[in-house]
């Protein structure tokens, strides 16, 4: 599809465009912390940002969604559509890819309306990053994207390239054509040093070529002992998580009104009440096995369902950690085990 | 349906859950509406001893008097609801826990402790101790929202199901920084109860564990993360127990 070569100035165009068709989001540091946050111009945007706290999955599967009200028996109503669009700027990669991840998800079986209606209304706008030392999305094949976007940002110091992704961003892309021209050669020399300084940035690598196998073997492994023994099962990971989309629904009455909100709220398969059945019943009583299943989920269980893993290398799970666990060295050792 | 009969009972504590009652300013006509408030320590002068369908109790069991009241109590009541963590877990008075009783008696009152052994005056104890205890809402004091819901469940016929995760889910959710990996700060977050939506954090003060511990904690993995950061693992213990001693000792969390 197209793409175009122009000054960074561009930016200012493109988001004052955007602005015009939604309420724009993109991300803005507070502090220690990078959130997508609305923007009120692109300076507001921290452009080299590494990671955001939370992942874009909070604009489709809002944590604490009210999915519907009700008041007596027969009488119930879901809340009215968001109207707004809205507009994702700046989406590295991995997010994009944890975003098809869920949408893939979430559209099996049954689908998930409010999810996929949100999904659908969203504009997306790709930003290229560079690694630090808690990325390893290269080695989930998550560094580039070729789908989920509308437009993808390429910052090349004082050229930025813009690629097309879907027919709409392809239109945007057309209204920019003053500004912006065909890349170069000098352009795409840039972008391929680009890519080429990216892919030797990582410091961090996985190989996951046999990893489901592995992990059928490696069931008994002491390492899940272990790791049960380290792990607070505070939910953490899961929360932040960019394909992690447990959830857990509840009923709230309010005293005020009387009627009764039915709420979905973020859940994990750490926590001991996600595997609590009738009778008092656990099917994962241990932590460990806890922790096991969330592994096994992402690299193994989502590859048989999905045919790749739902882990986007982002990092998130090892930056937010209060035990340092980190799932690269997790696999590893039990790559190590294998091997010996 | 006839009014359910309710009670608010305070035990020794610092009254803060019941004055969070009558801080709910805008309901509570409507609650005076649909409950019969029959007793109120704090609100209600006189005395009820008949039937309740849900009694309130605030506070701990730190002498005789309180143990006879707790006890009427849970004989006259359908539903009796551990308010607060006091009641719940033991609260700040109970961390006495952490000294011993007796020195701490004599360092506060003196060589005279006569009058304390008449009023029966013992180890401050959270009341499931004694009675059984049908619903607990944690909190120092309660949250407004929780306590709300709760009446609002009651009127229903039923009590609410809250969903109780370790509080840094709420605190991710306010997309916080955490304060133990960012700022290597005693965190209680981690073993905590949510449901106050991470207040100190999401204010950079680390938790405190005041809602009282998670159903399942996990203390190795606590005392590995700070001896990683370089913190006395006592410090950790000790902050916890601040508000919940008496619940770290049945975990058999006391000695390490």
């Amino acid at each position: 599809m197209l793409v175009r070569s122009a000054p960074p100035e561009i930016l200012e165009t493109l988001f004052s465009r955007l602005s015009g068709t939604g309420k724009v989001y993109g991300p803005v540091r507070q502090g220690k912390a990078v959130r997508f946050l609305p923007l009120s111009s692109i300076s507001d945007a921290e452009l080299s940002y590494q990671r955001t706290v939370l992942p874009p999955k909070k604009f489709f599967l809002p944590p604490g969604e009210t999915l519907l009200t009700f008041a007596g028996r027969g009488e119930w109503r879901v809340p009215d559509e968001e109207d707004e669009r809205i507009v994702l700027f700046g989406l590295h990669p991995c997010d994009l890819h944890g975003i098809e991840i869920l949408t893939v998800f979430m559209s099996d079986a049954v689908p998930d309306s409010p999810f996929l209606r949100r999904r659908e209304k969203a504009f997306i706008v790709g930003l290229s990053c560079l690694p630090d030392d808690k990325c390893f999305c290269r080695s989930m094949g998550c560094q580039t994207s070729e789908k989920g976007f509308d437009i993808f940002i390429t910052l090349l110091g004082d050229r930025v390239l813009l690629r097309a992704g879907s027919p709409e961003g392809y239109r945007l892309l057309r209204m920019l054509d003053g500004e912006a021209r065909e890349p170069s050669r000098e352009d795409r020399e840039r972008l391929l040093n680009f890519h080429r300084l990216r892919n030797e940035s990582f410091t961090l690598s996985l190989d996951i070529t046999d990893l489901p196998e592995v992990l059928d073997l490696e069931e008994e492994s002491q390492v899940w002992e272990e790791l049960g023994n380290r792990c607070f099962t505070c939910g953490n990971c899961s929360i932040v998580c960019p394909t992690c989309s447990c959830f857990n629904v509840v009923d709230i009455p309010s005293f005020a009104s009387g009627e009764t909100k039915r709420v979905r709220t973020w859940d994990s398969c750490l926590f001991r009440s996600y595997a609590l059945v009738a009778g008092g019943h656990n099917f994962r009583e241990k932590r460990a096995q806890r922790v096991k299943n969330r592994y096994y989920h992402k690299q193994k269980g989502f590859v048989e369902g999905f045919g790749k893993p739902s882990c986007v290398g982002c990092g998130r799970c090892i930056s937010s950690c209060p035990a340092g666990i980190d799932v690269v060295s997790v696999f590893k050792r039990l790559t190590e085990a294998y091997a010996k | 349906m006839s009014k359910p009969k309710v009670g608010f009972f305070g035990l020794t504590s610092c009254a803060g859950d019941q004055l969070m009652v009558l801080n709910c300013e805008d309901e509570l006509l409507k609650i005076a509406g649909e409950f019969e408030i029959c007793e109120f320590t704090m609100a209600i002068s006189g005395h009820y001893d008949g039937n309740l369908d849900v009694a309130f109790v605030e506070g701990i069991v730190a002498h005789e008097k309180d143990l006879k009241t707790l006890e009427d109590v849970r004989k006259r009541s359908k539903i009796l609801v551990a308010f607060g963590t006091c009641a719940a877990y033991g609260g700040l008075p109970s961390m006495e826990g952490k000294f011993d009783f007796n020195a701490s008696l004599k360092k506060v009152y003196g060589e005279e402790t006569d009058f304390l052994k008449k009023l029966g005056t013992r180890r401050a104890s959270p009341i499931d101790r004694f009675v059984k205890v049908d619903f607990v809402l944690p909190g120092c004091p309660v949250e407004r929202d929780e306590f709300l819901i709760t009446l609002a469940s009651l009127r229903k016929g039923t009590l609410p199901e809250f969903f109780r995760r370790p509080l840094c889910c709420e605190c991710k959710e306010k997309e916080n920084v955490c304060l133990i990996t960012e700022e290597g700060e005693v965190c209680c977050g981690p073993l905590t109860n949510s449901g106050c939506g991470a207040r100190c954090p999401s204010l950079g003060s680390p938790c405190a564990g005041c809602r009282g511990p998670l159903e399942e904690i996990h203390f190795d993995a606590k005392a590995k993360v700070y001896e990683t950061m370089g913190m006395p693992l006592e410090k950790v213990v000790e902050k916890m127990k601040n508000f919940s001693a008496p619940a770290w000792v049945v975990s058999g969390m006391e000695g390490k």
